[in-house]
């Protein structure tokens, strides 16, 4: 997954905090904090001392922290021994390593780009 | 017609031999010009405005950094070409400009490439490089989306336009029509005070604008290095691009 990330275009680092609505169209490296809700149409990599309390939605992502909220990945997701998600897990490939915590439901297999997920919330306003 | 302005601090008699050969070297190459050195008795805006009317095949600053962005607040926005001649220092916006000191640059105004690069604004004054702020608690509003609060740990947040030091992220580009906010974290000190092997990671977000709040904590933001202002501060981008005679060796 690291291989992928060869065009990072954000990094949140562990000395800050961002709150609100973040949207990136390129990689995403979290090792910080967010709280509010976070999306990109590209990678995500969330670190081993990274804490997300948001909605979050990418194309791929790779996790090794903390997350509090709904996970939608287009495509695949992975949850190293140290990941903790505590919401609902919607992905089309998941790879979960031992130790990895899930708590909540998980949808898999569908069909699902960021862009349709984007349009189903807005129909939902 | 060139206009060329000499900043003050080029009338010590220091600076007599440099100026003559540089003077010599304009003739050879044919873009002599009408000279116009700056005194404390003159109204540099005044003067300046006077200068850019006459509507030069270029303005070329002879000076450092100081002197060019005490003219870029003048000029930002105007229909004007900028050189630079570099004397002295400091003159790190002219080396990011792949410009040679002294009488090299001659060439290098002579050969005329230009290239048109994004200016910062800070509460309607222009900045060149960067807007930092420091310490922990500062707080900057991004794009009007998102806050990003500087935690324990941090040494700064850095706005950057074009960045001259030689950090980690060599990718601020003053065309991309954008901002680079940098939060750098403190150095981490290991055994004995040295440097430890496990340092902190760096934040890179790409924006359009922001506000750095005020608080106890950060009443004052840095501006380009030397310039101190007042905190609650707007950050955007300038709406037109300033056009500069650049070099071979520019860092963009």
């Amino acid at each position: 997954m690291s291989k992928d990330f060869k065009d990072v275009e954000t990094i949140i680092g562990s000395t800050v905090k961002i709150e609100g609505d973040f949207k990136g169209e390129g990689d995403i490296i979290v090792e910080g904090i967010v709280e509010g809700t976070l999306k990109t149409r590209r990678n995500l990599k969330v670190g081993e001392a990274a804490k997300i309390k948001a909605g979050v939605e990418a194309s791929n992502a790779y996790v090794a922290g903390e997350i509090l909220g709904d996970l939608k990945i287009a495509e695949s997701l992975e949850l190293t021994p140290s990941a903790k998600v505590t919401g609902d897990v919607e992905a089309k490939i998941l790879t979960v390593a031992t130790g990895a915590q899930i708590n909540g439901q998980i949808k898999m297999g569908g069909e699902m780009t960021v862009e349709k997920v984007e349009e189903k919330e807005e129909k939902k306003k | 017609m060139y206009q060329y302005i000499y900043d003050h601090y080029l009338g010590n008699k220091k600076y007599d031999k440099v100026l003559a050969k540089i003077e010599a070297r304009l003739i050879d190459l044919g873009i002599q010009g009408k000279i116009n050195k700056i005194t404390l008795l003159k109204n540099f805006e005044v003067y300046v405005n006077e200068i850019v009317a006459k509507q030069p095949e270029a303005l070329v600053v002879v000076g450092n950094d100081e002197t060019v962005a005490k003219i870029l607040n003048i000029i930002a926005e105007k229909e004007v070409v900028l050189g630079i001649i570099p004397i002295g220092e400091p003159n790190t916006i002219a080396g990011y400009f792949g410009i040679p000191k002294e009488e090299a640059a001659c060439e290098v105004v002579s050969a005329r490439k230009i290239k048109e690069v994004d200016l910062g604004k800070i509460n309607g004054q222009f900045f060149m490089s960067a807007v930092e702020v420091f310490g922990e608690g500062a707080t900057v509003i991004c794009n009007n989306k998102f806050e990003i609060k500087a935690l324990k740990d941090t040494e700064k947040i850095g706005i950057y336009n074009l960045c001259f030091e030689t950090g980690s992220h060599q990718i601020f580009n003053p065309q991309d029509g954008q901002l680079e906010l940098i939060s750098a974290p403190k150095e981490q000190k290991g055994f004995w005070g040295f440097k430890s092997k496990k340092q902190l990671t760096e934040s890179l977000i790409k924006i359009k604008k922001a506000k750095i709040l005020s608080s106890p904590a950060t009443s004052s933001v840095l501006v380009d290095g030397h310039k101190i202002m007042k905190t609650p501060a707007e950050v955007t981008l300038g709406e037109k691009k300033l056009r500069v005679i650049v070099g071979k060796e520019r860092k963009f």
